[in-house]
């Protein structure tokens, strides 16, 4: 009969308060990683546009001037580190070409790769 | 029945003081996770707007891209000297495939040429070849809210270079801007 009429007690009002809180912090976070899920995206099809870029401008150059080489800034793009093209001779007259697009992202680099074979015809 | 005494201490509610730390805790948290939840609810917007128009884009460079890559050789040029279009004929391997234009349109702007005076444009690709005109409009529509290219950097580009075309996508809707860049090389060439 006497714990009955007891209301809440000062104690129990704060647990309750702090599980809602603890409650509302986690769909928060839930929140912020679809959001950075989504920059991440962004931060992909930028880049990979900018490979493709690169992949173009090469197969328009004479052939013997496809080499590698790092280009650093992009003009307009000041959130990429860097722009590396490898090419490499793997037979007569064909080149390995790759071109990779390097930025810093949530404290460690993230990176996207083209690759084609480029010939001399 | 109860004693007089019993009562008092069994049915005590809270006392003043306690209802006032518990308004103010609640008050702390409440000002709290609604100052977080107000931020998030802003990112989560600008969130969407952009997943929208990266989808845009992404469909519109695509589609551009394809187009370009298989033109028919040496059909590469502006539409009557006018900045930022983009004229070529299909590649078909028996010839004669039709003519297309890309180009920025604006029906307010209806002087069609390269002042570009209107702040957004839509990007749309008319067959020349059925008789469509770029001047009016016509063609398909392929992506809308693109920055004039005479807006301050980050400007759209449609530009022509040689064997190389650019495709510089700015879009913007709301105060969110997206930028897609890429190059073409057609393989017909």
């Amino acid at each position: 009969m006497r714990n009955m009429k007891q209301g809440f007690t000062l104690i129990e009002l704060l647990i309750a308060v702090v599980l809602a809180a603890s409650g509302l912090m986690v769909l928060m976070q839930l929140m912020g990683v679809a959001i950075f899920a989504d920059s991440d995206l962004e931060y992909s099809l930028t880049s990979l546009n900018l490979a493709n870029e690169k992949l173009e401008e090469l197969k328009d150059s004479d052939y013997s001037s496809v080499a590698s080489a790092t280009e650093s800034p992009i003009s307009g793009f000041s959130w990429i580190d860097d722009r590396v093209v490898t090419a490499s001779e793997v037979g007569a007259d064909l080149k390995d070409v790759q071109v990779e697009v390097r930025w810093t992202q949530k404290g460690g680099q993230q990176s996207i790769k083209v690759r084609t074979y480029i010939a001399n015809y | 029945m109860q004693a007089w005494g019993k009562t008092k201490v069994t049915n005590r509610g809270f006392t003043l003081i306690e209802t006032v730390i518990v308004l103010l805790l609640m008050a702390i948290l409440l000002g709290v996770t609604g100052f977080v939840f107000l931020v998030s609810l802003r990112a989560w917007d600008s969130g969407c707007i952009r997943g929208g128009i990266r989808a845009d884009a992404s469909y519109a460079m695509d589609k551009t891209v394809r187009d370009l890559k298989e033109m028919a050789n040496g059909t590469l040029s502006q539409y009557s000297s006018i900045a930022n279009t983009i004229k070529y004929r299909k590649f078909l391997p028996n010839g004669g495939g039709d003519s297309y234009v890309f180009y920025l349109y604006n029906s307010t702007d209806t002087s069609f040429d390269s002042s570009y005076t209107e702040s957004l444009y839509s990007l749309r690709k008319a067959n020349i070849t059925k008789g469509d005109d770029p001047a009016l409009g016509k063609g398909v529509l392929i992506l809308k809210d693109i920055v004039s290219p005479n807006a301050t950097a980050p400007a759209t580009a449609l530009t022509i270079s040689g064997n190389q075309v650019t495709v510089d996508f700015v879009l913007q809707r709301g105060s969110e801007t997206v930028r897609l860049k890429t190059k073409i090389r057609p393989r017909n060439l």
